[in-house]
């Protein structure tokens, strides 16, 4: 598909996914809420998580929640719909390849994910005033493998469950336990020790200190993006696979 | 000149269940050709197969020379698509989508011509749930000609259109055939199929069953014409079989059914008058496109017996 058309593409792909209530309210609106509230009830003098302040810990930690929003809520539903209504078919008949389609709506959200932030960091900052990343290319660098592996894996989710219904109730599934146990809303270190052994196999988990490593001075932990990187090429790999046996 | 549409021996099978069997037609440029039979009988396979949306277990398929599996991207250049099942997002407004499909093909037309040739003016921002079916398949069949493709595949074209809309549709198609394109057009509406096909083929258990100008059709497998009228129920009728044309009388009550081929009304009037009978309700029934529709998918072992 040439660049003109892709671009085309993509720009109504914004619009649509701006006309999603579900979408935009999950990705933008309730990080944001999340960690006003979450960040208030942490934010008191003394009180430490991973050695910062907790209003810090929760609005760096939020950012992968945004991640986490857009890979697991907002693109499969949106994705699998095109599948199940016949609008890729409609689109295939004229030429335009269900790649360039999924592209165009992975594209949108990353532009969407990167939104959602800066109106988070940017809402937080009165109310928190955070200290500016120790280390700005790690927090980018775990930013974008975080997003591209989350966005992978809500493709996979896609190709496994191509209805409306069932990507949305996978995806949310999926959403809320992994966000419980993975750092972003109870801390850690409060959980018994069979959650946080569980959370080893959260990808929130690995996307929150992705960002928070690299944020609080600690380094960019190869670890963390190894895991992620894993999860996104696997998952990517599996959806295409899939995708291509339709 | 070879034909725009080759399709020869094509068989796809969903699992197990076999949607095409062994199908070949062949269409001609500048052609309006339709595709009719019964619920799963295999035309929308078949004609998704032309798409290059399916691939064909089996057969060859040729649309203006190009095999539709291996070279999709010239194919689809050239050619336009209504689907059967097909749908837009939700909430894409209907100049976005005139838009899209219009920057897909440089020789497309402005999307506000397109709005006002289907009668869409005034719609165009609304989001395309919000359309009506009838307005839904008003824009599909926009979409499928805005390319001004070479051949245009329509299936069920004028399903949920009004009567007055299905005109408009039914002239769009004549007007895309003078330009020179070639159309091939499912459809269940025996009334469409006669009005716009030079050629239809009835497509029954996945195989072409006939193929043939829908008058010849009739001719072929019509089961001929019948002269119906009322007489007293004392009044003999079977000297009828012996005037000349006549091939079968019935009797119904008062009801004479009288049927038989080529000038049986001339012949059977004349008879009549001589025989001091002036029944005033004698009429001809002619076989219609549905006689030979049902009469071929319909029939026991399959194909009828030409008449
Ligand atoms: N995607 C599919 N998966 C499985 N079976 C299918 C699929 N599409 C069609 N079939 C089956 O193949 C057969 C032919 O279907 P097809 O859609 O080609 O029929 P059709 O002639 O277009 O019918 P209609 O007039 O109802 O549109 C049917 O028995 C149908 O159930
Ligand atoms: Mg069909």
């Amino acid at each position: 598909m040439r660049p003109p058309l892709f671009a085309k593409l993509t720009w109504l792909e914004a619009k649509l996914f701006l006309r999603e209530p579900l979408a935009v309210g999950f990705t933008i609106a309730y990080p944001l809420v999340v960690m006003f509230v979450i960040a208030g009830v942490f934010n008191r003098p003394g009180e430490e998580i991973r050695g910062v302040g907790g209003a810090e810990y929760y609005v760096v930690s939020n950012i992968a929640v945004v991640i986490a929003a857009m890979g697991l809520i907002a693109l499969p539903p949106h994705a699998a719909s095109y599948f199940e209504r016949g609008v890729m078919r409609r689109l295939r008949a004229s030429s335009v390849p269900a790649t360039a389609v999924l592209l165009a709506q992975s594209a949108v959200c990353f532009g969407v994910a990167i939104a959602a932030t800066v109106v988070l960091l940017g809402a937080a900052r009165p109310a928190y005033p955070y200290p500016v990343p120790q280390s700005v290319p790690g927090v980018v660098l775990g930013f974008v493998v975080g997003l591209i592996s989350f966005l992978a894996l809500g493709l996979l989710i896609a190709a496994l469950f191509p209805t409306t219904r069932s990507a949305q109730s996978v995806g949310l599934v999926l959403f809320f336990p992994l966000y419980l146990i993975s750092g972003a809303a109870p801390p850690l270190s409060v959980l018994p020790s069979a959650m946080r052994l569980a959370a080893d196999f959260d990808p929130l988990k690995y996307a929150v200190r992705a960002l928070q490593d690299p944020w609080f001075g600690y380094g960019i932990t190869v670890t963390n993006l190894v895991v992620l990187a894993a999860i996104g090429v696997v998952s990517g790999l599996g959806a295409a696979l899939v995708f291509r046996r339709r | 000149m070879p034909a725009v549409v080759d399709v020869q021996h094509l068989r796809k099978a969903y699992g197990g269940v076999l949607a095409v069997d062994d199908l070949s037609l062949e269409v001609e440029e500048g052609e309006i050709f339709g595709l009719l039979g019964p619920n799963g009988a295999g035309k929308t396979t078949t004609v998704e197969c032309m798409e290059g949306l399916r691939h064909p277990d089996e057969g060859q398929i040729r649309v203006l020379g190009l095999d539709p599996s291996r070279e999709p991207r010239e194919l689809r250049r050239r050619i336009g698509c209504q689907l059967q099942q097909a749908a837009l997002p939700d909430r894409i407004r209907v100049w976005e989508a005139l838009d899209l499909f219009a920057a897909l093909a440089p020789q497309a037309a402005p999307w506000r011509v397109v709005l006002e040739r289907w009668g869409l003016e005034g719609r165009g921002r609304a989001a395309f749930s919000s359309l009506s079916g009838g307005e839904q398949q008003r824009l599909f069949v926009a979409l499928a000609l805005i390319n001004q493709p070479q051949v245009v595949f329509l299936d069920e074209l004028t399903q949920g259109l009004d009567p007055a809309a299905r005109r408009v549709a039914w002239d769009l198609v004549r007007s895309v055939r003078d330009r020179g394109a070639t159309v091939i057009l499912v459809t269940h509406f025996m009334e469409e199929a006669q009005q716009l096909c030079d050629r239809v083929a009835v497509v029954h258990r996945g195989r072409v069953a006939a193929v043939d100008s829908p008058q010849g059709l009739i001719s072929r497998y019509g089961g001929g014409v019948r002269v119906v009228f009322s007489t007293p129920a004392h009044q003999d009728a079977d000297w009828l079989r012996r005037v000349p044309h006549v091939s079968g009388v019935a009797r119904h009550g008062p009801r004479v059914e009288v049927s038989g081929d080529g000038p049986l009304l001339a012949h059977l009037g004349a008879a009549l008058i001589a025989h001091g009978m002036e029944p005033a309700d004698l009429r001809l029934e002619q076989p219609t496109l549905e006689d030979v529709f049902l009469r071929i998918t319909q029939a026991p072992g399959g194909v009828p017996p030409e008449r």
